[in-house]
């Protein structure tokens, strides 16, 4: 290590009596870009903050009275102490919060996997395929996105009762299992149109079906994509409330963000916010962990997948 | 019939995908699951199922799935309950969903203007009389059980009373060196004086909806409820004038807030204050509103180390009646097409009047109106604090009740949207009076054509 | 192979779907808009009345302006906020995973208790917003209490939502060949020039995406005025989402309900659809030759 290190020093010491003019310049460029570095990191830092105050005024909440939550910007709480979180866990239902964790990831899951490759498929088969009625069909897939969905609640209820399937997870999940969603399959659509489409020429000159291309060549240069609609979808489905609160009538099928706002009812009573806080906070987490760690795969991108522009 | 076909095609492809997540992750509930209730109970004769419906806080829900557990350990029937709890959030809609899709819990519970809407014809909601020899009704004052009838018919029982009020903060007056609390409009304004030359931004009475005050002003002036049965209207035009000037006056000597303030402060909708900042910190003095809130209004000020009291009415000039309005706080119902209505009357008996039910019950949905039950709470000694000060007040009180439709949302949205208009100068007080009268007397003429 | 086979054999499990979980329900409402149907009792035929009343209500009218004002002002703003923020986190510098997840926070929280708390004591009378405009030597504003000034958070409050659309632009940037770059690859103000020139015109695609998906979520926005400011003062945050949420679950008058919404739906239409005519001019698909 020494020796290596008095060598590097030993050759920079050379490189400057060399050459002190370029030094000094570069010098002064080094520290003009770590000002600029600096300053990026303080307006990062500064915008950061913004971002995640409700989060830390959430936590700071969890260890308040309800009086000290509704009155006060701060984040900082009087005093700490995580009953919140365990009474909060515990509900005082016969269940707690991990039966309704599971019961979540009962039909998270799975739509999220519905979510991937339905819509997969069918932007596959809107973008690179010509079919007869493209445009019309093409036409009415978006058009689905457009209607607001308050008016279509009452017909899918009573759709859903005709085929016995209320309280179950099932209505939550069809309309992934169908790509029914618009956004996943038109953002995929958008993804593909923007790659060229010479590699799946070159594939289907080597002989791949139209399926092993959509395997072997497209997958791979979607994969940010994916990884996103997999973290929308995540997301949403895990916050979703109207749902489930529709559809979703045994405690026992519960999942969170029903659990979540079950005791909230300030006309009945006291509300214990901070243990409600408590709940949303470490419903908020899965979230925020999957994307942290989702990230890496839009870093690599479309570089690391092996295609080269 | 081809889109017919596709659909259960799909259907079933989705049920048989769906099949295969269940049996592997295995839902145990599932069998004894509350959507099965009806076919089961229909079958297995003795063993009969039913669903309660609610909403409310933690404390409201422990306490009633320990009554259903107890009911269901001690009914000796073999009835089986289960319960189906909820926040308060989008409660209209999913209620309105179900009971369109013909799926909700056969034993319900339901908000005073959901049994107009659902239940206006009298043929909504099961006929109570057939269960009278179950349900013991002579526990519940007469006049006041009529609150749960409609078109003739007993569709409901009501749990009990909410009353409105003034509730102030007795410690922030004390703080204005205000030891007397105010007893008539006179001495509220006074004492809004008191307070606003110290904080002009401080209002003595918060009024979720104007529609409170001017209700309560208006049954004074004329001794009569807003609307009869027969959807015709008590008042006019010039009534309604009267009011929103009154208020708008009173609102600019800050005894009641102004809606510009209300806006601000607390929001669009008429929300309970319990959580509102300003109310929290005593820039509101007071608030007007029913019993069945002024248990979370006091908590949370306590906390604050503030106290809040029950005052008594105040009285508007040449008054032709001299107290409030009042309505049942919420309501208990059995579905129409319950296969089991004796039982599910049996379990109402046994959580409204009931000493063991009524017990476990509790306080938790505010005060109750069956004589049996109110006495069991107050033997048992759970009658304590602003709770048996609400009593009291609600004992003293002479009330109005107003008709069920009252609380439909046209009618709140008419005083709101014109009362808003007109204080922020949009138009005058004689244009609020008359568009007020006429969106009412619209709504009215909608409800009356929907009921023929 | 047949190649037109093909295609519908990929978009099959979309169709299927439709028939059954859009086209029934919309075709349902669409039936509906022309009944007076109010959840009880039988609907009743009654032509295109619920249309002209729309049209001759000062509150609905009010509604599609309201809807108007703010898709105009929010769309353009978090497209190029959420642009410009997937950009500069798309640099690779130390500790730039935390500031990505940072930054996409305000979208996890969504409708969160803590945003409608927070976003109230931010604007309030005494709040942090009305202090630093004090420092400036500005008056306190009623920021609620007065109709611009609600409508102002809620536009505000959707740009800070921007995650969903950065999380997007950041995906497509990252398709975008670093070869392209190292080609040009040069110091500060340069790199700033190759976002025009090179790196706009590959993610047009995206950009056209989020565009589109923007405009819908704002014609249709329901949450942000719903949790901060409900109709705001005189109606100036009352949005057509709203106006239509009412009529079907607060007044039970469904068939007005589907009425509105079928006018939103046409108005969204028409947009969409001028907008994938102008897509010839300025998005480049790297699939057409």
């Amino acid at each position: 290590m020494n020796t290596n290190n008095s060598a590097y020093e030993m050759r920079v010491d050379s490189m400057s009596t060399d050459n002190k003019r370029t030094m000094s310049r570069e010098l002064r460029r080094q520290r003009s870009e770590e000002i600029s570095k600096a300053i990026r990191y303080i307006i990062l830092t500064v915008g950061a903050f913004i971002m995640i105050y409700p989060i830390l005024w959430l936590i700071g909440g969890t260890f308040k009275d309800n009086s000290e939550i509704f009155t006060s910007i701060s984040f900082i709480p009087s005093h700490i102490d995580f009953k919140a979180y365990a009474d909060g866990w515990h509900t005082r239902t016969q269940y707690n919060f991990g039966k309704y964790y599971l019961n979540t990831f009962m039909y998270v899951i799975p739509k999220i996997f519905f979510t991937v490759a339905s819509s997969t498929l069918v932007a596959y088969g809107f973008a690179r395929f010509e079919f007869p009625f493209k445009k019309i069909l093409f036409a009415l897939f978006m058009s689905t996105l457009f209607l607001p969905q308050v008016v279509i609640r009452i017909p899918l209820y009573l759709m859903w009762k005709k085929f016995g399937l209320l309280d179950t997870y099932i209505p939550l999940i069809a309309t992934s299992v169908f790509a029914n969603e618009p956004f996943f399959v038109f953002m995929i659509i958008q993804f593909l149109r923007s790659t060229p489409t010479y590699l799946d020429e070159a594939a289907t000159l080597d002989g791949c079906n139209s399926f092993q291309r959509l395997i072997f060549i497209i997958l791979p240069v979607l994969k940010p994509t994916i990884v996103s609609c997999l973290i929308f979808q995540f997301i949403w489905s895990f916050n979703d409330f109207l749902g489930p609160l529709i559809y979703i009538t045994s405690l026992a099928k519960y999942p969170v963000s029903l659990a979540l706002k079950m005791s909230v009812d300030t006309s009945s009573g006291v509300v214990a916010w901070n243990q409600i806080l408590a709940m949303s906070f470490i419903a908020l987490l899965p979230a925020i962990i999957l994307y942290f760690v989702a990230q890496k795969y839009f870093t690599e991108g479309i570089a690391a997948s092996g295609v080269k522009g | 019939m081809k889109r017919q076909l596709a659909g259960i095609l799909a259907a079933a492809m989705a049920a048989s995908l769906m099949a295969g997540c269940s049996t592997t992750n295995e839902v145990p509930e599932a069998s004894t699951g509350a959507g099965n209730a009806q076919q089961a109970s229909a079958g297995d004769g003795k063993g009969v199922q039913l669903r309660f419906s609610w909403w409310g806080n933690d404390d409201r829900h422990q306490a009633t799935q320990q009554a259903i557990e107890n009911f269901n350990n001690s009914n000796g029937a073999g009835i089986t309950v289960t319960g189906e709890p909820s926040g308060f959030d989008n409660l209209q809609e999913t209620f309105a969903t179900r009971y369109v899709g013909g799926t909700n819990a056969e034993v319900m519970t339901l908000n005073y203007d959901w049994l107009a809407t659902f239940g206006s014809k009298g043929d909504g909601f099961l006929d109570l009389n057939t269960v009278k020899d179950t349900f013991d009704f002579t526990q519940y004052d007469e006049n006041f059980l009529k609150t749960g009838m409609m078109n003739g018919v007993q569709e409901a029982i009501p749990y009990g009373q909410n009353t409105l009020g003034f509730y102030l903060n007795k410690s922030a007056f004390e703080r204005y060196g205000i030891t007397e609390l105010p007893k008539t409009f006179e001495d509220y304004e006074k004492d809004a004086a008191i307070v606003t030359e110290k904080d002009p931004d401080n209002y003595l009475v918060v009024s979720p909806t104007i529609r409170f005050a001017a209700t309560y002003y208006l049954q004074q002036k004329t001794g009569k409820a807003e609307f009869n049965d027969d959807y015709s209207m008590n008042w006019t035009a010039e009534d309604y004038q009267d009011a929103v000037e009154w208020y708008k006056d009173m609102a600019d000597k800050h005894v009641f807030c102004s809606r510009e303030d209300y806006v601000e402060n607390v929001g669009n909708d008429p929300v309970s204050v319990a959580q509102n900042e300003k109310f929290l910190n005593a820039g509101y003095l007071g608030v007007m509103e029913w019993t069945g809130g002024v248990a979370s209004n006091e908590a949370t000020l306590k906390e604050k180390g503030d106290t809040l009291v029950i005052a008594d009415l105040p009285t508007i000039d040449d008054a032709k009646f001299k107290g409030t309005m009042a309505k049942p706080s919420l309501l208990l119902a059995i579905d129409k097409n319950c296969k089991n209505p004796t039982e599910a009357a049996q379990f109402l008996q046994y959580i409204l009047n009931d000493p063991e039910g009524v017990k476990i019950m509790g306080t938790k949905r505010g005060m109750v109106a069956s004589k049996a039950a109110q006495k069991t709470l107050e033997e048992d000694g759970q009658i304590t604090g602003i709770v048996k000060e609400a009593y009291d007040f609600t004992d003293k009180a002479d009330v109005i009740n107003e008709v069920a439709f009252f609380e439909a949302a046209d009618f709140n949205n008419a005083y709101q949207q014109n009362y808003e208009q007109f204080e922020y100068g949009q138009i005058s007080a004689e244009d609020c009076g008359k568009a007020i009268y006429e969106a009412n007397a619209s709504a009215l003429e909608a409800l009356k054509a929907q009921n023929q | 192979m047949n190649k037109s086979k093909v295609g519908l054999l990929y978009i099959l499990p979309w169709l299927i779907g439709f028939v059954f979980l859009t086209a029934y329900p919309f075709l349902n409402a669409l039936v509906t808009s022309f009944t007076d149907y109010n959840l009880i009792g039988s609907a009743h035929f009654v032509g295109i009345d619920n249309y002209i009343s729309l049209f001759t209500k000062k509150d609905f009218i009010k509604t599609i302006n309201n809807t108007f004002v703010y898709t105009l002002m929010t769309v353009p703003l978090q497209l190029a906020f959420s642009l410009i923020v997937a950009f500069i986190l798309n640099f690779e510098l130390k500790g730039i995973r935390f500031y990505r997840t940072a930054y996409y926070i305000p979208s996890i929280l969504g409708g969160n208790v803590a945003v409608a708390v927070l976003w109230r004591f931010m604007f309030q009378q005494n709040g942090v917003v009305n202090f630093i405009l004090g420092r400036f030597g500005i008056a306190p504003i009623g920021w609620f209490s007065r109709p611009a000034g609600a409508m102002t958070i809620i536009i505000l409050l959707k740009i800070w939502q921007f995650g969903s659309s950065m999380l997007i632009f950041l995906a497509a940037l990252k398709n975008v060949p670093k070869e392209l770059y190292e080609a040009a690859d040069v110091d500060g103000a340069k790199k700033f020039r190759q976002f025009f020139t090179i790196t706009i015109p590959l993610i047009t695609p995206t950009i056209f995406f989020n565009l589109v998906m923007q405009l819908n979520n704002a014609f249709q926005e329901f949450n942000g005025p719903y949790l901060v400011t409900g109709n705001g003062p005189l109606n100036a945050t009352y949005m057509t989402s709203m106006f239509i949420y009412d009529n079907a679950f607060k007044y039970y008058r469904m068939g007005y309900a589907s009425a509105a919404s079928w006018v939103l739906f046409s108005i969204i239409v028409v947009i969409t659809l001028v907008l994938f005519y102008t897509q010839d001019k300025w998005v480049f698909y790297s699939d057409e030759g």
